[in-house]
């Protein structure tokens, strides 16, 4: 949060700012996952206008845009087996943070969609940002972060198996 | 014997740089240049807030105003990422301080006063609070150029080679209480029945300071300063009223500016035109608290720091005179093992500036003085203990890590500052 008073004239109304919701299922991965578990960002819930209290979507507030960003070095791919993939660009897994899944990625090698899969190295948190456009001109970044769970005493992940 | 004391004084520059009235990084171009190593030094309306005892050396009234301009090379570097975040960010900001000897008797000239203001280039004040403890935080840059300061000042000369001082900084802090209110009906779309009423103050915080300054030879002179620590908040009750629920909940915003400091200095002429001057500063920087005034927790509490600065000025025939200084300033930031991710290192400061007194070149009753400064951190890094951290999710099994720092960082950063300082002589010497 930032309190500041700037000495800058305002130059006109501001601009209708979106709504930005992620939600991350699962929000966190075992340590040492190795890209095992699929993990789904969700930002259906964002909307072109940010409300106070919720209201039906307006049909007039045009259209909204997403862009997808992470920490860490972001690889494009999927696992043919565990254990067992390459990356989309020839390049092995283990040199990567962050694997998006392909179908999240479109033409130009940007990640534009209200949904994104990915998996993880597992050896640290992976910061997601997620920057909301709308036609109307007004932006908002919200960030989630994937945590890490440690492993128990036994080695063993404590986290729930996936369905 | 004492031009070997002079020239074996090892000199360093600037620790935690004040401006004219305290703002960090917008000193006047010569305090700057001489590394801000001027307590013992006597006073100019550019030292009123470093030492005010200076200010009963006063010989004549004079006007000063300038600006400086800082680009700070910050990046930090999550162990393991391919690529750093950069923080690196511009800034500047804008003074005027004034002083003068009191007008009349004998007795009333040994009384000097002044005034000064710094003025930042960009926000009048900046409080960065994160909402997340673990956000990277640079308390020497991110916030502490961003702010409205002021100072006044009165000094003494007590006995003949004796001066005091003292005075207050003035720095702004908030109260914005706020009022958010759902009126249902009020409007067609729900969005306008939402009322919010702000009712925003800025009110002033002040520090007291105090200052002696003695010279009991000619080539040397000797100072001791205490300024307390000086503290901006932003604080308030914001209370939601909606139907019949009604939710309030008091804020306060911290923020440290520059913690209490005391500071020993000495000046030393050994010609009428080198002088040399050395500032030992303690600061306690252990009384830092996070955005929200709390104290941080024992094992990365900031730790007191003691820094030592001193500047060489040469002056040359016909007004002119060369500045410079060399410092170290050791970081109060503990290696960063916990929840926190505080950034900076230990720094080294170089300083170097030059001064051109018309009076002496033109009889114009004005000077103007310049300089540039870099300011180095070494690179700070920082392993994570993974006990130390806060379980993310309680809600899920076992222990979830989501810090920003994890499992390790390194940083480090870089300052470039170039300033320029107009002083007017007014009435000439007394």
């Amino acid at each position: 949060m930032t309190v500041g008073i700037a000495c800058v004239a305002c130059s006109g109304p501001p601009k209708t700012v979106p709504a930005a919701i992620v939600n991350a299922t699962p929000s966190s991965v075992c340590a040492g996952d190795h890209f095992t578990t699929s993990i789904h960002l969700d930002s259906s819930g964002s909307s072109p206008v940010l409300t106070l209290v919720y209201s039906p979507p307006d049909p007039d507030a045009g259209a909204i845009h997403f862009a997808w960003s992470f920490s860490g070095a972001v690889c494009t791919g999927i696992a043919a087996s565990p254990g067992d993939w390459t990356t989309l660009g020839g390049q092995p897994a283990t040199s990567c943070d962050v694997l998006i899944d392909p179908s999240s990625v479109d033409a130009l090698g940007q990640i534009t969609g209200t949904d994104v899969l990915l998996s993880i190295a597992g050896d640290r948190p992976v910061d997601v940002t997620l920057v909301v456009t709308s036609d109307a001109g007004g932006t908002l970044t919200a960030r989630r972060t994937i945590s890490i769970t440690q492993l128990d005493d036994a080695g063993a992940c404590p986290l729930p198996k996936a369905d | 014997m004492r031009r070997a004391l002079a020239i074996t004084a090892v000199f360093f520059a600037s620790p935690l740089a004040h401006a004219a009235a305290g703002a960090a990084f917008g000193e006047t171009s010569r305090v700057a240049a001489l590394g801000d190593a001027v307590t013992a030094r006597p006073g100019d309306p550019g030292t009123l807030e470093l030492n005010p005892a200076g200010l009963g050396d006063s010989k004549e009234a004079s006007f000063l105003f300038g600006g400086h301009a800082d680009y700070v090379s910050q990046w930090m570097q999550r162990a393991g990422d391919p690529a750093s975040q950069d923080r690196s960010r511009g800034f500047g900001g804008f003074y005027l301080a004034a002083a003068t000897p009191l007008p009349g008797p004998a007795w009333a000239r040994r009384v000097g006063v002044g005034f000064a203001l710094d003025m930042p280039a960009q926000y009048l004040l900046h409080l960065d609070i994160p909402v997340r403890a673990d956000q990277p935080i640079a308390p020497t840059y991110d916030s502490r150029p961003d702010r409205l300061a002021g100072a006044f000042a009165l000094g003494v000369k007590v006995l003949p080679r004796v001066e005091l001082g003292a005075g207050f900084a003035f720095t702004p802090s908030l109260a914005e209480p706020a009022l958010i209110t759902y009126h249902a009906g009020r409007a067609p779309n729900v969005n306008g029945n939402v009322e919010v009423r702000i009712d925003t103050t800025l009110d002033t915080q002040v520090s007291p300071y105090l200052g002696l300054r003695a010279q009991p030879f000619d080539w040397l002179a000797l100072s001791l300063v205490w300024r307390d620590a000086q503290i901006s908040r932003a604080s308030g009750q914001q209370t939601t009223s909606a139907a019949g629920i009604s939710a309030a909940g008091p804020f306060n915003f911290y923020q440290l500016w520059d913690p209490a400091t005391v500071v020993v200095g000495t000046a030393f002429f050994p010609t009428k035109r080198v002088s040399l001057s050395l500032d030992v500063a303690w600061q306690g920087w252990s009384q830092f608290h996070d955005g929200f005034d709390q104290p941080l927790p024992g094992a990365i509490q900031f730790h007191d720091t003691v820094t030592v600065s001193s500047g060489v000025e040469i002056d040359l025939p016909r007004g002119v005179a060369l500045r410079g200084g060399l410092a170290f300033e050791p970081s109060p930031i503990p290696e960063q093992t916990g929840e926190t991710n505080y950034l900076g290192g230990n720094a080294l400061t170089l300083a170097l500036g030059a001064g051109f007194d018309f009076r002496a070149l033109a009889k114009l009753p004005f000077a103007i003085d310049a300089h540039v400064r870099l300011r180095g951190e070494a690179a700070e890094s920082a392993t994570k203990i993974a006990s130390s951290l806060p379980d993310a999710d309680p809600q899920l099994a076992g222990a979830q890590i989501d810090n920003m720092g994890y499992p390790g960082f390194r940083s480090q950063a870089f300052l470039m500052e170039a300033g320029l300082t107009a002083t007017i002589f007014i009435g000439g010497r007394r």
